[in-house]
């Protein structure tokens, strides 16, 4: 048995993260912020904007 | 365990590839997980039959497009991703001020000993420079998605007549209504009534530091001289939301996070925040979490050993699964805002299948979307990296050579480990922080650490998978900004 593990649709292709498209970086910083400056400019309204973190541990 | 660009693991009794040829997360049974390791033992172990149907499945999938032979493949250096001259960017940062009002004990530009950062100082940003970057940032704002201007320092509050003014330049000139701007503060002087009416304004947003409780807060955010904080930041809060409730939707709080035994308690005090339940307002905290990077700071390793630490995480992380398995659970923020990100990105990853070419995940062309600019007028790619990496400056011109550099001295450096490595798509290495590294490479050990943390979001998918569609259905109200 090999299957997809998939359990909910894809995103349309233009909602996915191209490789050097944003940066994927653990910081967490200002460009997190950015994604709630966005939200609040009506830009992605209703939406949970995808934000930078990495805790790890496994 | 892995071979090519696949990883094979096991979790929860189930055994699992990742095929990054297409990036898919694969649910195979323990005789194709035999043939896809190469274990002879176990595979021969299986019947006749068994063995047959698992080849036969394997070719399949092959056919099908997954799987694929792992063939060479050349590490990208994107050329057409630096463009010769200078470029719109959306999110703009200004650091106004080396001047901080707090000596947060974690903080880098606080102890120092951190190699490229710079410690707090007394400088202050140009007036002219300040102008000249808004000004060709706002120039060029029609033109790009979402621009956002953040301003951070040092404390740039500290900074209030460089604030007032880039304020005024985005209100006046921005040709655009949409036009946000970002203060990264500590809070301290939101006690200021002059500065709160500074930041009333409805295209400000406003993240603050704060790490929780007063108890865990005040132990590493300190005034200049070594008094806590958290009183005075949350009288500041409290009197701005007095005055405008609707400041909520514009608040973000940053939480650094030093040891993670503190993690319960600061999840249990956001939940219930009390500016925000005390004026009795529904809004959930917007919160980032982050652990605190104590390179340099070994006065602050915390004292447990590291299976308590582990422990401690581990709590957080069954606590978001239980969260987003149950749909009538009160938002629980602290652990959302650890745990969602990364399975955001992972949802939104890109399927298409791997060419012949990899451009490690970690990589944002440097100063193409956003860019810093240093106290005294230096474009960087963002303010994490340090000393080492300019691009130029507001007086001689963004230079887009000094931008490309470190990512073809990465893809020298890695030319040999990066093609070969199966979590090449979801890396989260950046060629920016290389560039003061003697070879522009990464060593071994941050790849392994990076490898440990991309399998850990894989488990965190399956666990939340193994709760029904219900513990994933949020993602189908995200994005990637």
């Amino acid at each position: 048995m090999i299957e997809r593990v998939e359990p909910i649709e894809e995103p349309d292709r233009d909602e996915t993260i191209t490789a050097g498209d944003s940066c994927n970086c653990t910081c967490n910083c200002t460009c997190a912020a950015t994604d709630q400056a966005r939200d609040n400019s009506g830009d992605s309204a209703a939406k949970q904007s995808f934000k930078h973190l990495e805790l790890g541990g496994g | 365990m892995s071979s090519g660009l696949r990883h094979a693991f096991r979790h929860r009794g189930g055994s699992y590839l990742y095929d990054a040829e297409t990036n898919a997360l694969l649910s195979v049974d323990p005789v194709v997980y035999a043939l896809a390791t190469a274990d002879e033992p176990a595979f021969q172990a299986a019947s006749a039959d068994e063995r047959r149907r698992a080849r036969r499945e394997w070719t399949d999938a092959r056919r099908d497009g997954l799987l694929g032979d792992g063939r060479p493949r050349r590490l990208q250096s994107c050329r057409s991703c630096h463009p010769d001259g200078d470029v719109p960017v959306e999110h703009l940062t200004l650091s106004l001020t080396d001047r901080c009002n707090l000596r947060c004990r974690y903080c880098a530009y606080t102890h120092g000993g951190v190699s490229g950062v710079r410690p707090h100082g007394h400088a202050v940003m140009e007036l002219e420079v300040l102008e000249r970057a808004v000004r060709g940032f706002l120039h060029a704002a029609g033109r790009v998605k979402s621009p956002v201007l953040s301003l951070y320092g040092g404390e740039p509050l500290l900074a209030a007549d460089l604030l007032r003014r880039a304020l005024d330049l985005v209100r006046d000139e921005a040709p655009r209504p949409d036009v946000r701007v970002v203060v990264d503060t500590n809070g301290l002087l939101l006690e200021d009534a002059g500065l709160r009416a500074l930041l009333s304004e409805r295209r400000v947003d406003l993240q603050v530091s704060l790490d929780g409780p007063a108890e865990i807060h005040d132990r590493h955010r300190r005034t200049v001289d070594d008094g806590p904080s958290h009183a005075r930041i949350l009288a500041g809060l409290r009197a701005l939301l007095r005055e405008d409730p609707d400041a909520a939707a514009r608040l973000r709080f940053q939480i650094t996070v030093v040891d993670p035994r503190d993690l319960p308690a600061v999840a249990d005090w956001f939940r219930g925040f009390p500016p925000f339940r005390e004026l009795g307002l529904e809004t959930v905290p917007s919160l980032g979490v982050s652990m605190a990077d104590l390179t340099g700071a070994p006065h602050l390793e915390p004292s447990a050993d590291d299976e308590d630490l582990d422990a401690a995480f581990h709590a957080m992380r069954r606590r978001y699964v239980a969260h987003r398995a149950d749909p009538h659970a009160a938002p629980d923020p602290v652990p959302l805002a650890m745990f969602d990100p990364d399975i955001i990105r992972w949802h939104h990853r890109d399927r298409r299948p791997l060419g012949s070419h990899v451009t490690p995940a970690g990589f944002c062309h440097a100063g193409v979307r956003r860019r810093h600019l240093t106290v005294d007028g230096r474009w960087q790619p963002c303010e994490r990296v340090g000393e080492g990496h300019v691009l130029g400056s507001v007086a001689e011109g963004f230079d887009p050579a000094a931008a490309a550099a470190p990512e073809r001295r990465f893809a020298h450096a890695m030319a040999d480990r990066c093609p070969s490595c199966w979590a090449v798509r979801f890396c989260t290495v950046c060629a920016s922080h290389t560039a003061g590294s003697a070879d522009g490479g990464v060593p071994e050990s941050v790849c392994r650490r990076v490898r440990a943390s991309r399998e850990a979001v894989l488990r965190l998918f399956l666990d939340l998978e193994r709760e029904g569609e219900g513990a994933l259905a949020f993602l189908r109200t995200t994005n990637v900004a």
